[in-house]
């Protein structure tokens, strides 16, 4: 918490939006000490800015500036107390009702949503037509018209921290229910609740602007509403005073603009990825190029590749060199982090923009690091395509499974629809997918299938390297088995190669010819499968090797048949 | 920024049709969208033109020159014992679908209020006990006690034709959407949500009349909206409170825009409720009535348009009834150290906060206003700091109008602003309602109770016994020794504290029509709230030549 | 289908609810409506003329749960009674006078905001630190932090009465007879401009910052890596990938907005003397005519449920997910 404060505090738009809040408190607070009587009329009405007062007179000769600072008092102070009424009902509500489930749930959930239908601002117009003016009154009709927008989004927090670990396990444990409610769940919403009071807030103060310029509200009193419905009432428009409405108007605005900026600030906080960074999609810069293309015959080749993201000293990625021969399947073993995962992405150019990469990628004779713009785009999957580990949300869940091909296959240019269709069909049952599936929607299907078709999906162009990251981690054994066995036989079949990259070296072992360990960044071995795994030199290497259980090899047949 | 381009250009394409030329534009009330409804007989939401311009009244009470004007009757007369009244019907008066008006008419629409008291809105069958058309001229009215300021009820009331509404089932919920009458102006000619136009009547009584080929109503949703109509040109005449006039209207061109503000309008008082104490003590009363600076809250409520109370109340339309003795009387001007005194006299002493106390109490109120009604808001907040200046705590709260009314009437409050009737003025040729209103005790019933009139909840049984003796006498010199003595009652008792006399808000273009009365040409009240006394503008009015 | 089902049986509770309380309220105070219609007509009725108009105005006497009864019967014939600050005209009558105008400028400004929003927050999530992404969402949400009928004030004042660009206020000219011909349709746009401009402004920001933030979120997800690596047009990326998906909770939110659009411009209307509800709402508050409050409510509710299940509808078209579930 206290480095989200920090970061808070680094942002500079949050500096700027506290500092505007500040001033407005300190000006709520204490201006009206040093502004004299802001109801009593001290000069001719309407008279313009003067020296003797700075923001002119009111249709009721009324000083503006006392008048400003006196409303930004009540003003700020409902707006204030709305906020923190709406969001504690809300967390009340939504974290009970969220936690509880069962019949409660179900009924705070449809009161919620009744009142969510039922629009705010009339009903804060009819409610506020049976009670006495005031600030109470105002403040009841505004949090009653604002909770269940509030109380929905706890709910669903709730519902989803509920569902995590620690909180089953806290209930196992037999904690008391408010121990585990103040204990696991509210500290872990704690900038919901900061973002969702910075937002009510900005709603009480624009609501309760809107009821007063309306006449609605206590026209007794001195708010920034009152003094816009005077200025309105007094003909500011007729009269050309535009003084009597201007300042309470950029008050107003200011405030919410403060408030905005703070919810900005937190919002980049909570979700690190709002935050702008300079970014123009996955491309790659190479900052160096030390030798000239080396002519070797290798399929894939990979000299001295170095990454490092800006802002950090350690690359991912230290001076890493391997070659892929055609038809090879080249493994990659490491655990996350080690930097496995960039090397593949550098070869396909999916790095941030602020990857730093020096060295040298090849890729069927074409240097990777220098193609950019159309020539990129062309260059992808004919060459080289990629499966990845996440099955689930590798595929866009709002096109059907054939339009994924048509899509892939119509941007290299490659034959009409009714051709693209055929041809997904065609591919799909390679992987052993039935072809009537082309029209199913990604979330129709299950996890092994999904990875079935992005491996067909990566075939569609036939490419010369396959990159697989991780590609069946996410399944289980069985299904993990029949795709690595239908994977082997393809490669077989078609003879392109693979970059294998996983963190289980075992699984690796059973595919792969040759096999590069990976280590904080560095290649701390390279050797072929056979002789790895008899005698693996690297102390790391054997740990790995130790850490998981041995499978049979997979590719028995695939080793008899080649050349 | 595209869409404002976007709409710069649409702007430009597209330039409104100009008005017609002889159209009278009219800025009575405000709306944001028009609802069709001609019903004449709901007070509430029927009014001008449909009272006062479809419908016509008896006689009209020309409150500027103090006369009656004969309208669809030519005269009026008294029995001896004031019990009956016989009114003399126009002859030659058609009904705009051609049907003969007759005394019929005029039987038939009082014993319609008659039969749905809901219409009888002035409470006429109060008083009166039978009507009927002695012949096609004469309808007499038998009253069922001596009722003199009763005739002008009965003379404004406006006639229906019976031959129409005979067959209408239910009065009350008739919206009425094709009138017939026998104004000047009777066909709907245009009704869209944002106007209508109502165009004249070609069987029209008076030959030659009206010289004005329609009236238009625009909807405006506010009097800002309407005083830039106003300023712009496209409305030839308003009832609007326009602020800083001379500056934001009349200099914008001073040879056709003018105004009169004349002081014709309701006496707006500070209504104490003297079923609370400690307002029943009529020197408490009088105290707060001595702290307020009337110029002040007429200069900064007002903008300086309305003229603060005489002793008597009266506005300018009872000038001759007004004793000058009673209206010099003190208890109306500004004199905090009598203010003070009075209070001192009362028990009321001053405590260490500057807010005087007696036995306890602190002497606070709560000053209750319409949340809208601008004017009077601002009166009130002046008004709070004057009696603070006296030791006396005054809150001002501002209630919907609705709220505000309830609690005016079901006695709720301890202060409030208000005026007679809540009519813009009321009019009628002796100051009797305006008394009665406010200081008889018939009237008065248990706090909680609601309240039609005499919101003060103040009786004085002398007035009473002269109100009485009042009511039975159509003899010019015993009505004003009798009112004389009345509003001395009234400078006694100070049932209500009177603040200042409301201006009859009026202005007008005349760069397409003429005759508007001003203050140089007074020859009714400008404002186009006074229905019926409109019509003797609509008479005066001409389109100018091209 | 199970999923449309479920919704309209929240939409069902809901309607419920909201009649109820349009119901409930109104009896809730002290006075009804016929005693305030009374008082406006000054109050001098005999107890029949009371008893007549409790009837007329829906409130007849007996058991609560009779009038209940009544008042659904009422409504399901599509009778909201009288209004008492239009009376005697019926309820439905008074709203139909603004029910058009409203939702045509309030319908048409939440489009193009919708729209513009949306565009505008993909191409900032899109371009992430551009100068769209830079400058747009503080100007944005400092526009929509002011009070927007206070921005209605302002524009009216320089593009109305100072520069005269626009007309001061109302839905069409005064002359035209309102009519589908395009002259008087641009006619209608040319009033509606500035009302409009005034609203897109003060929400635009709103849309577009919602859209930024879903889509950014969203371009980290390994199907955009994915599709980048199949060497998709970076178009087809954007709009079809990434924005496609962004869109869907934001469609969420437009249904809600949409729903709103009857008692949204509330105060734009009034400051435009734009004849649509809002005024009418405002109206029957300060007259306490329920009957109209009542109307008002029921059709703003009515049209918020009807919104809602039109998103509900669209939602399961836009997300195939939404089919499979529940």
């Amino acid at each position: 918490m206290r480095s989200r404060f920090a970061a808070i505090l680094g942002d500079r738009r949050a500096v700027v939006g506290a500092l505007l809040l500040g001033g407005f408190a300190v000006l709520a607070l204490f201006g009206p000490l040093f502004v004299g009587d802001a109801g009593a009329a001290v000069d001719v009405p309407l008279s313009p800015p003067s020296w003797r007062h700075l923001l002119g007179t009111t249709g009721q000769g009324q000083d503006v500036l006392a008048q400003t600072v006196v409303g930004a008092r009540l003003t700020l102070g409902i707006g204030l107390v709305v906020g923190l009424l709406v969001t504690l009902f809300g967390v009340i509500l939504g974290v009970g009702a969220g936690y509880a489930g069962g019949l409660i749930d179900d009924a705070a959930s449809v009161t919620t949503n009744v009142f969510l239908v039922i629009p705010g601002l009339p009903l804060a117009i009819v409610i506020g037509a049976y009670l006495p003016p005031g600030p109470v009154r105002l403040g009841i009709v505004l949090t009653l018209a604002g909770w269940a927008w509030c109380a929905r989004v706890f709910r669903a927090e709730t519902l989803s921290l509920r569902a995590k670990d620690f909180v089953a396990a806290a209930r196992l444990a037999g904690e008391p229910h408010w121990r585990i409610i103040a204990v696991e769940i509210l500290p872990n919403m704690a900038s919901l609740v900061a973002a969702s009071f910075i937002g009510t807030t900005i709603y009480a103060i624009g609501a309760q602007v809107g009821l007063e310029f309306l006449g609605l509200g206590d026209l007794g009193a001195v708010t920034w509403g009152t003094n816009l419905y005077w200025a309105s009432n007094d003909s500011a428009l007729l009269t050309g005073a535009w003084w009597t409405f201007v300042p309470t108007g950029l008050c107003v605005a200011l405030v919410g603009f403060a408030l905005t900026l703070l919810s900005f600030a937190l919002d980049e906080v909570t979700n690190p990825r709002l935050r702008r960074r300079p970014r123009r999609g996955p491309v790659v810069r190479a900052t160096s190029r030390p030798t000239p293309p080396s002519a070797t015959e290798a399929l894939v080749s990979v000299r001295e590749l170095t990454v490092r993201y800006a802002g950090s000293e350690l690359p991912v990625v230290d001076h890493v060199s391997f070659d892929i021969s055609a038809g090879e399947i080249f493994g990659l073993a490491g655990e996350s982090g080690s930097g496995k995962s960039t090397i593949g992405h550098a070869l396909l150019r999916l790095l941030p923009a602020d990857a730093e990469i020096d060295g040298e990628l090849r890729v069927a004779g074409a240097d990777v690091t220098a193609l950019e713009g159309e020539a990129l785009r062309r260059w992808r999957w004919r060459d080289a395509a990629v499966v990845f580990q996440s099955a689930m949300s590798a595929l866009n869940p709002v096109i059907t499974v054939g339009e994924q091909f048509v899509d892939t296959l119509a941007a290299h240019g490659q034959g009409s629809r009714a051709a693209a269709r055929a041809r997904a069909v065609e591919l799909l049952a390679m992987v052993g997918v039935d072809g009537r599936l082309v029209d199913a929607w990604p979330h129709q299907l299950s996890g092994g299938m999904r990875q079935r078709v992005g491996l067909a999906l990566a075939l569609a162009l036939e490419p010369r390297l396959l990159v697989l990251d991780e590609p069946t981690t996410a399944l289980d054994v069985v299904v993990q088995r029949e795709i690595l066995e239908r994977l082997v036989e393809l490669q077989a079949k078609r003879g392109f190669a693979i970059l294998f990259i996983t963190h289980d070296l075992p699984l690796l072992t059973s595919v792969a010819t040759r096999i590069g360990i990976l280590r904080d960044g560095h290649l701390v071995e390279l050797a072929p499968t056979e002789q790895l795994c008899r005698a693996p030199r690297h102390a790391y290497t054997r740990l790995l090797l130790s850490s998981f259980p041995r499978l049979p090899p997979v590719a028995a047949k695939r080793l008899q048949v080649l050349p | 920024m595209r869409a404002l381009g976007l709409a710069a250009f649409i702007a430009a394409c597209s330039a409104p049709p100009p008005p017609a030329r002889d159209v009278l534009s009219v800025s009575v009330e405000q709306a944001s969208s028009w609802v069709r409804n001609f019903n004449p007989l709901l007070v509430g939401t029927a009014r001008w033109p449909t009272r006062g311009g479809i419908y016509e009244p008896l006689l009209i009470w020309n409150a500027v020159s103090g006369a009656w004007v004969p309208w669809l009757a030519t005269s009026y007369r008294w029995s001896d014992d004031h019990r009956r009244l016989t009114l003399t019907i126009r002859d030659g008066v058609r009904w705009s679908d051609g049907a003969p008006f007759s005394a019929e008419d005029v039987a038939f629409t009082f014993e319609l209020l008659h039969r749905h008291r809901a219409l009888d809105a002035s409470g006429l069958w109060d008083f009166l006990d039978g009507v009927r058309a002695v012949d096609a001229h004469t309808v007499e009215l038998t009253l069922s006690r001596p009722y003199v300021p009763g005739l002008v009820e009965v003379a404004q009331q406006v006639i229906l034709p019976a031959h129409l509404w005979r067959r209408v089932a239910d009065p009350v919920a008739f919206t009425n959407p094709n009138p017939v009458g026998t104004g000047p102006f009777t066909e709907v000619r245009v009704f869209r949500n944002q106007v209508w136009e109502l165009g004249r009547n070609p069987r029209y009584w008076q030959p030659g009349k009206p010289e004005i080929a329609a009236l238009r109503m625009v909807a405006y949703p506010s009097n800002d909206q309407a005083n830039l109509a106003l300023v712009e040109g496209e409305i030839d005449w308003a009832g609007n409170f326009v602020p800083a006039i001379e500056r934001t209207f009349v200099a914008r061109d001073r040879e056709h825009h003018g105004y009169w503000f004349p002081a014709l309008g309701s006496t707006v008082f500070l209504y104490p409720n003297t079923r609370r104490p400690p307002l029943d003590d009529v020197r408490v009363r009088k105290a707060l009535s001595l702290a307020i600076d009337r110029q002040r809250v007429v200069d900064i409520g007002l903008f300086g348009y309305a003229r603060p109370s005489d002793g008597t109340a009266l506005s300018d339309a009872y000038a001759s009834w007004r004793d000058p003795a009673v209206a010099a009387s003190a208890w109306v001007g500004h004199d905090v150290a009598a203010a003070a005194a009075l209070l001192d006299e009362a028990g009321w002493t001053r405590g260490a906060d500057g807010v005087r106390s007696r036995a306890g109490r602190r002497l606070a109120f709560t000053v209750e206003v319409v949340s809208g009604w601008s004017d009077w808001v601002r009166a009130a907040q002046v008004i709070a700091r004057d009696l603070a200046q006296v030791g006396v705590a005054v809150e001002v709260r501002a209630y919907e109008w609705s709220a505000w009314f309830e609690r005016l009437q079901s006695g709720e409050f301890e202060l409030s602003i208000a005026c007679p009737g809540l009519a813009f003025s009321f009019d009628a040729p002796t100051p009797y309602y305006a008394y009665r209103w406010i200081m008889s005790s018939p009237a008065v019933k248990p706090l909680g109770e609601l309240q039609p009139t005499n919101w003060n909840r103040f009786g004085d049984p002398r007035a009473d016994a002269l109100l009485g003796e009042f009511e039975a006498t159509d003899e010019g010199p015993r009505q004003k020794e009798l009112m004389r003595q009345i509003e001395e009652r009234f400078a006694a008792t100070a049932p209500a504290i009177p603040l200042f006399v409301s201006p009859l808000w009026g202005a007008f273009n005349t760069r397409r029509f003429t005759g508007f009365p001003s203050a140089a040409n007074p020859y009714a009240k400008l404002s186009p709230h006074s229905a019926p006394e409109n019509l003797l503008v609509l008479m005066h009015l001409q389109p100018r030549a091209r | 289908m199970r999923y449309v089902l479920r919704r309209l049986a929240l939409y069902a509770v809901a309607a419920w609810a909201s009649v109820t309380l349009g119901f409930v309220l109104p009896r809730l105070m002290p006075g009804d409506p016929a005693t305030m219609l009374l008082a406006r007509l000054r109050g001098k009725l005999s107890p029949a003329a009371l008893t007549a108009m409790r009837d007329a105005l829906g409130f007849a006497d007996g058991s609560i749960l009779r009038q209940y009864v009544t008042y659904w019967r009422h409504l399901l014939h599509g009778d909201l009674g009288l209004s008492v600050a239009y009376f005697p005209v019926p309820v439905g009558e008074v709203i139909g006078t603004g029910l058009l105008w409203t939702l045509a400028l309030a319908g048409s400004a939440l489009l193009v905001s919708f729209s513009l929003g949306t565009l505008f927050g993909a191409l900032a999530a899109w371009r992430r630190g551009g100068w769209l992404d830079s400058v747009l969402p503080p100007a944005l949400a400092l526009l929509g932090a002011v009070p927007y009928f206070w921005l209605a004030m302002l524009a009216l004042l320089v593009f109305g009465h100072v520069l005269r660009w626009f007309p001061l206020g109302h839905a069409y000219s005064l002359e035209r007879e309102p009519s589908w011909s395009p002259s008087f349709i641009l006619d209608v746009a040319r009033h509606a401009a500035l009302p409009a401009l005034t609203l897109v402004v003060a929400t635009l920001g709103t849309w577009m910052l919602g859209m930024r933030n879903t889509m950014v979120a969203l371009l980290d997800a390994d199907f955009i890596k994915l599709a980048w690596a199949k060497g998709l047009p970076p178009r087809q990326i954007m709009l079809r990938y990434a924005a496609r998906n962004a869109l869907l909770p934001n469609v969420t939110g437009f249904g809600m907005a949409l729903g709103f659009v009857l008692s949204g411009s509330l105060l734009t209307e009034i400051v435009f003397s734009y004849p649509g509800l809002g005024y009418l709402l405002v109206q029957a508050v300060r007259n306490k005519d329920y009957a109209l409050m009542q109307g008002l409510f029921l059709l703003i509710t009515l049209a918020v449920l009807a919104a809602n299940f039109l998103v509900d509808v669209t939602y399961v078209w836009l997300d195939p997910r939404t089919r499979a579930h529940a």
